[in-house]
């Protein structure tokens, strides 16, 4: 019953039919506030993927014992105490990224991705798809942080740095407008990239 | 009727207790896991950190945290967060002082180290949550070093005395303030 084909589906589900981004359109806030920089949208993306494969297998795991009346409860138990280990592990060895962060890390609790794939995936699925669900909707919200970061990066700032190296630069030349990395830019750049997204999905429908 | 819902009502209060029990020890484990190695990356930032600020002492144990004097400089002003008094040899050769003043984002955490003569040698930001590419440009050196030799009864105006970050004009002045408000506590801390 649980046949390749079908986990596949669930993991591809959320890189675009569903990206909770771009489609389902839930834990926007992070994304909009952390894209300032690229290398933000990496550490946010793979902490909150693990919190959502980790969530997602142990709420599946313990689905049928869960009463009903206290599930959501028992849901934020369980997926805040995945976040306060992302929430050590980075500051303990990412004590940088941790830094410029900030509040968004501990906010993973409240990030609407998270429980959303809770209750409507993880508790009505077996382990093997939720754990594909998870894992797909955590790698397609990492990617569009780290397509909307790379541009807003590269052109609030000039460059792209990763890890203290300058990766792209637009040479001195080129004067950054600074509204990128400022929360309009968020605004824009999310529209632009969600217009995109719909006239190309237009375009291979027609 | 009311032997099911006893029943009930303990069957929620179990699970809830059972998960709780779980993650706490979930959570402890983690706890302890990484501990040390997060003391160790505090220590090693405030080691880096002072180094920054006071180039000339090398060593990390040149650094001595005088708890006694923060107390006493925290009290008349409470942005100055940490004093440090850096020792070579034996001798003093000046002061390490913290100060966190109010930014566009959040405190400005840096360090401002300052010899015995009360001019400024270094500046070093710690932790700053200003905006990128705008106000988190306080923290480069064609900035901090328009600070390096600047005394107390120096004029720290910015645009007349220190050019400020254009479209970062909060940040230019908290960290302004910041370096005024480490030099007077220097001045404060004196001969002690």
């Amino acid at each position: 019953m649980n046949s390749v084909g079908e986990i596949w589906q669930d993991f591809k589900n959320g890189l675009l039919v569903e990206n909770p981004l771009m489609r389902l359109m839930i834990g926007l806030c992070s994304s909009l506030a952390v894209s300032t920089r690229v290398e933000n949208g990496l550490f946010l993306g793979f902490g909150a993927t693990f919190v959502l494969v980790c969530s997602n297998i142990i709420i599946s795991l313990i689905r049928k014992i869960i009463p009903d009346e206290v599930r959501i409860p028992m849901f934020i138990v369980v997926i805040a105490s995945f976040v306060t280990i992302v929430d050590l592990t980075m500051k303990a060895y990412f004590p940088g990224a941790y830094d410029r962060l900030g509040v968004w890390i501990p906010l993973i609790v409240v990030n609407c991705i998270i429980l959303g794939r809770a209750e409507a995936f993880a508790s009505k699925n077996p382990v093997v798809r939720s754990a594909a669900d998870g894992l797909g909707m955590g790698i397609g919200y990492t990617i569009v942080l780290i397509v909307m970061g790379v541009i807003r990066e590269l052109l609030g700032t000039g460059s792209i740095v990763l890890f203290e190296t300058t990766v792209v630069s637009l040479g001195s030349g080129f004067k950054p407008p600074v509204i990128m990395v400022m929360f309009p830019g968020a605004f824009l750049t999310f529209g632009l990239l969600m217009g995109l997204l719909n006239r190309l999905q237009n375009r291979a429908d027609a | 009727m009311r032997n099911g819902n006893i029943a009930k009502i303990l069957k929620l209060v179990i699970s809830l207790t059972v998960i709780s029990v779980i993650a706490g020890g979930g959570l402890a484990l983690t706890y302890a896991m990484t501990e040390k190695q997060i003391a160790k990356q505090a220590a090693e930032e405030e080691t880096k950190s002072n180094k920054e600020a006071f180039p000339e002492a090398k060593k990390s144990d040149n650094f001595v945290a005088r708890d006694d004097l923060t107390q006493k400089v925290h009290n008349e002003d409470k942005d100055v967060q940490k004093v440090y008094e850096v020792k070579v040899d034996g001798k003093r050769i000046g002061w390490v002082v913290q100060v966190a003043p109010r930014g566009y984002g959040g405190p400005i955490v840096f360090d401002v180290g300052i010899n015995t003569k009360g001019e400024i040698v270094g500046v070093s930001v710690i932790s700053i949550k200003e905006t990128p590419g705008l106000g988190q440009n306080v923290m480069e050196p064609e900035f901090t070093d328009q600070f390096t030799g600047k005394m107390v009864n120096d004029n720290l105006k910015v645009g007349k005395d220190i050019d400020g970050l254009t479209g970062a004009t909060i940040s230019s002045d908290a960290m302004a303030l910041g370096v005024k408000k480490a030099l007077k506590a220097a001045e404060m801390l004196g001969g002690n």
